[in-house]
């Protein structure tokens, strides 16, 4: 018994290393009063995680913890896109990591508990991903939303960032209960807390029709859309964004959808597999509705940071459709994957730019940006890429993964959802290059030019953004770099 | 002999050049942008001789790419290659800001307008496709008039909505190729070759064939669709309107003549005649209000709107000749109004007007301009001796041959080229003739020399000796027409 313990222990590394590392930086926060160590102790660690789960990328499908834990291929893939984003979150904190820089004035001491949220997030991440049983499932959702709201509320006396962390918590609490409603009533018509058990109980004894079951799909299926942000469980996403730290924005817009997402897949296509004709349906609306609405939300919006809230809203959309159309079977789960891989750098490269240039006390207008491009022709320049990316033109990898969603749709007789996703995507388009003619086509010059925030140490901000561009721009034109990559992780070629 | 080698150099030589000026040092960008693009130029020149070749590869996955350069597609990078050419140079005095990112953003056009006559492979295309939006829209943006963003943002949107339903035809199309034969191919030979052995539903066709029509006449543009084009045209620097009226509006009649037409021929015929009504539509509406305008730019872009309407009515009426002449029409109406809007330029850059009524009595102040717009307007008029006649007449006789639509039209579509008589003639005599305003005017230097000389040559040319161009057009276009004809009859 002890013996298997311990052999599980040890399989499931790359989910308890997040937690060792945690606590390991914890222990060193303890200890020392610095600011430095507990930083490089998270980077080494995250990058050896992400060594360690690299290797690893194709070793077979693993039960673990009496099947509470299942690590496959996409376990792998998505671990990295998290080990990933994480690292670059990370980084994109340093150069505003001085004593006396605005951001960091009050709070510089505890920068090292920031770490430590991140990290204890990024285990309810990998547990999350890799659950195969509702409770680890409900575990790892929490573990992962309760370290977020702390880095919500990070800026302490800042009266935006509390309310965003208040906000966040509640709405985050409401959907808890929603989302342990519809587990309950799961256990309610099943009996089971396993994934396969409940799946084979599902299929074998025709639950189908059951009412206890429906109920049980409409409230996952809200829980889900409230941390997707689907339209219309949106309402808190624009104010949480804003208020948070730049790079707690991007790690929000990025992290969560990954965790998510991938939960989501496993529950809907797992055990919910023999249910989809009731609620892909739904699942769909909400996705086409959160196109979009986001969309043309985001044309009204005068802040920066509310405006790349309502873009992601929009991209939750195309997300989640990828998630549907990732049928087991039929579909591959290469849209989703290369969707999330395209996504993430392209948010945390724009988040990155929007750091270079952020003042926290002034609210980030959009047209602030006005006259950037003769001010700063290159940070001008890559926010343009990672705007064009986000519109999703060619030759951009944001082209590239529309094309793929949009593929899978007509090829499954979605052309109606097509031609919605088309919609959003053109009235998206007017909202971005609204971006863009502010940087580059206007005489004025905007305060954003003005602002000097952060001095030292940016050649780590310039990496993130020039590996993020590059992302960008290749994953568009040879999408073999990494299609092959993901194609052979999930033992498909 | 070339070989198939030809068409990636062909294919690349753009990206390259844009690299190059993109890096080069501000006061020489301009020279060395000239430079790329004459030598870009010689290098189209070489292949001249060419009737077909192609080169396939793998891009990823189940998406092969194929080049593929024949006439049809010959002749136009021909002209896009001469007319950024002539454009960048005539730039060269007239732009003296951001110079190097002024020139790299018209390389980057020229390697999208390339990429795109060049590709096989339908995703390829729509790639370039739409990738030819963003430099255009940064060119009108940056470096255009007081309503540039209006203008660019209106011009964006027009295009890029349309090419999106586009995308879901063309996605749908291959879609179904896969669904009927089990592999995956999305290049243009093979799915027409598929698709002619074993129609699909002509409900679906239907739609699609629409939904390439509907990008591609935003493009042209076709009437109703045609409101973009005068606020873009106005608002772009000259050498922007020279390559939009020039290239970009032919890339919509080059797909329909290419894609949309010989891959869904059954619709083709069934939409033909709606097509061909709204066609005349734009050739009177246009000449009508061009004739109104008081804008010089806005009176081009409308005679624009105008031509175009041949052009596409001799696409949709669906005979040999319409096509060869609607085909040489293309590129008559590249050189003609992409001349007009540089001696337009030519008379801004000096007097900061557009307005008509603020010139007069030209001819006498600037003899060698009034010579050169004269000849220039007769060629747009179509005067017998000139380019214009040639692709008109064709244009029309291929009209009255045809059963699509009834010779009424035609004979609407005739009163066409009287009206364009006289909106050009309104035009000509207001500049050239009557009071002068405008005494201190500068005339033609040696730069303008250098790139009027061979337009000019080039009206004459094509309008004497129109077989250089249209033998090789004939042959293609009859090949084309054998192939639908088949199909007929099967």
């Amino acid at each position: 018994m002890f013996e298997r313990l311990l052999v599980d222990s040890q399989m499931a590394l790359p989910i308890l290393g997040w937690a060792i590392l945690a606590i390991l930086v914890l222990m060193i926060k303890i200890c020392t009063r610095g600011v430095w160590l507990p930083l490089f102790a998270t980077v080494i660690g995250l990058i050896g995680l992400i060594f360690y789960s690299a290797t690893h990328l194709n070793s077979g499908a693993q039960d673990l913890f009496h099947g509470a834990l299942k690590m496959d291929s996409s376990f792998y893939l998505f671990n990295l896109i998290g080990l990933g984003i994480h690292l670059a979150v990370v980084l994109m904190l340093i150069p505003g990591l001085e004593r006396t820089s605005k951001i960091f004035k009050v709070s510089y001491e505890q920068f090292p508990e920031l770490l430590i949220c991140l990290l204890f997030s990024g285990f309810g991440l990998s547990v999350l991903i890799a659950a195969s049983d509702l409770s680890t499932l409900f575990l790892g959702l929490e573990t992962l939303s309760i370290g977020v709201y702390c880095l919500c509320g990070f800026y302490r006396t800042e009266i935006r960032s509390t309310e965003s962390a208040f906000k966040y918590l509640m709405i985050g609490a409401f959907s808890t209960v929603l989302f342990l409603y519809g587990l309950a009533f799961v256990y309610g018509a099943t009996g089971a807390t396993n994934y396969s058990q409940i799946q084979s109980i599902i299929e074998q004894s025709h639950l189908a029709h059951q009412p206890l079951l429906m109920i049980a799909v409409a409230f996952l299926i809200a829980a889900f859309a409230f941390k997707l942000a689907f339209v219309p469980f949106h309402l808190y996403v624009p104010d949480v964004y804003e208020g948070a730290p730049t790079p707690i924005t991007a790690y929000l817009a990025t992290v969560i959808k990954v965790g998510v997402i991938a939960a989501a897949f496993k529950v809907f296509w797992g055990f919910f597999g023999s249910l989809a004709d009731y609620w892909e349906p739904f699942w769909m609306t909400l996705c086409v509705l959160s196109i979009l609405l986001g969309n043309i939300l985001a044309l009204q919006q005068k802040t920066l940071k509310k405006l790349l809230a309502y873009s992601s809203i929009s991209h939750s959309g195309f997300l989640g459709l990828a998630m549907v159309l990732t049928h087991p079977g039929v579909g591959t789960t290469y849209p989703l994957m290369a969707y999330l891989v395209v996504y993430s750098a392209v948010t945390l490269g724009l988040f990155s730019s929007i750091s270079f240039l952020e003042n926290r006390e002034q609210v980030f207008l959009v047209e602030d940006l006005k006259g950037l491009g003769q001010k700063r022709f290159w940070t001008a320049l890559f926010i343009g890429i990672f705007i064009l990316a986000l519109a999703g033109l060619p030759p951009f990898a944001g082209f590239m993964i529309k094309f793929w969603i949009l593929e899978a749709l007509i090829e499954q007789h979605h052309i109606g959802v097509a031609i919605a996703a088309i919609c959003g995507s053109v009235i998206g388009a007017a909202y971005y290059l609204r971006i863009l003619m502010l940087m580059f086509m206007s005489e004025e010059q905007g305060s954003a030019s003005e602002w000097v925030v952060l001095k030292d140490r940016l050649y780590v901000l310039r990496l993130i953004v020039f590996l993020a561009a590059i992302l960008s721009l290749v994953g568009g034109m040879r999408p073999q770099l990494y299609a092959d990559w993901i194609l052979s992780a999930l033992a498909l070629k | 002999m070339l070989n198939e080698n030809y068409l990636l150099v062909l294919f690349l030589f753009p990206f390259f050049s844009t690299l190059i000026v993109a890096l080069s040092r501000h006061r020489a960008a301009a020279w060395v942008s000239v430079a790329m693009a004459f030598a870009f130029f010689v290098l189209t020149l070489i292949g001249f001789q060419v009737h077909e070749l192609r080169y396939s590869a793998t891009w990823f996955g189940n998406l092969k790419y194929g080049l593929y350069l024949d006439s049809y597609s010959y002749f136009l990078i021909l002209l896009s290659a001469f007319l950024t050419l002539i454009s960048l140079f005539y730039s060269v005095r007239v732009i003296k800001e951001k110079v190097a990112a002024y020139h790299a953003l018209f390389h980057a056009l020229q390697a999208t307008v390339v990429g795109s006559l060049l590709c096989d492979d339908l995703v390829f295309f729509y790639i370039f496709w739409e990738a030819m939006l963003i430099p255009m829209y940064f060119i009108i943006g940056i470096w255009g008039g007081p309503r540039r963003k209006y203008a660019t943002l209106k011009f964006f949107l027009f295009t890029f909505a349309g090419s999106l339903l586009m995308l879901i035809g063309l996605i749908t199309t291959y879609v179904i190729y896969f669904q009927q034969t089990g592999t995956w191919s999305a290049s243009f030979q093979t799915l027409r070759d598929y698709f002619h052995m074993n129609p699909m539903n002509f409900e679906i066709q239907k739609w699609i064939f629409l939904s390439f029509v509907l990008s591609f006449a935003i493009k042209i543009p076709l009437f109703p669709f045609h409101t973009w084009l005068p606020d873009a045209h106005v608002e772009a620097p000259t050498a922007g309107s020279v390559i939009l009226a020039g290239v970009l509006l032919k890339m919509g009649t080059y797909g329909l003549m290419r894609f949309a037409i010989p891959l869904f021929h059954e619709s083709a015929e069934y939409f033909a005649g709606a097509l061909c009504f709204l066609s005349v539509v734009g050739i009177i509406l246009g000449a009508l209000v061009a004739w109104r305008q008081t804008d010089i730019k806005k009176l081009i872009a409308y005679s624009s709107v105008s031509h175009l309407g041949f052009i596409t009515l001799g696409i949709f009426m669906m005979t040999e000749a319409g096509w060869n002449g609607a085909y040489l029409q293309m590129l008559n109406h590249g050189l003609s109004t992409g001349a007009l809007f540089l001696l337009v330029g030519f008379l801004y850059d000096q007097t900061h007007t557009r307005d008509i009524q603020a010139y007069g009595g030209l001819a006498k102040s600037l003899p060698w301009f009034a010579l050169v717009t004269v000849i220039i307007a007769l060629s747009s008029i179509a005067l017998p001796g000139t380019n214009g006649f040639v692709g008109e007449f064709l244009i029309l006789l291929g009209s009255f041959q045809s059963k699509v639509a009834s010779n009424g039209w035609v004979i609407l579509a005739g009163v066409g080229v009287i009206l364009g008589a006289v909106y050009m003639l309104h035009l000509v005599q207001k500049l050239l003739y009557g009071k002068s305003h405008s005494e201190k005017l500068k005339d033609f230097g040696w730069r303008e020399w250098v790139f009027y000389v061979p337009l000019v040559i080039l009206v004459f040319a094509i309008g004497i000796f129109p077989e250089w161009i249209l033998g090789p057009v004939r042959e293609k276009t009859t090949a084309m027409f054998n192939l639908f004809s088949t199909f007929a009859a099967r």
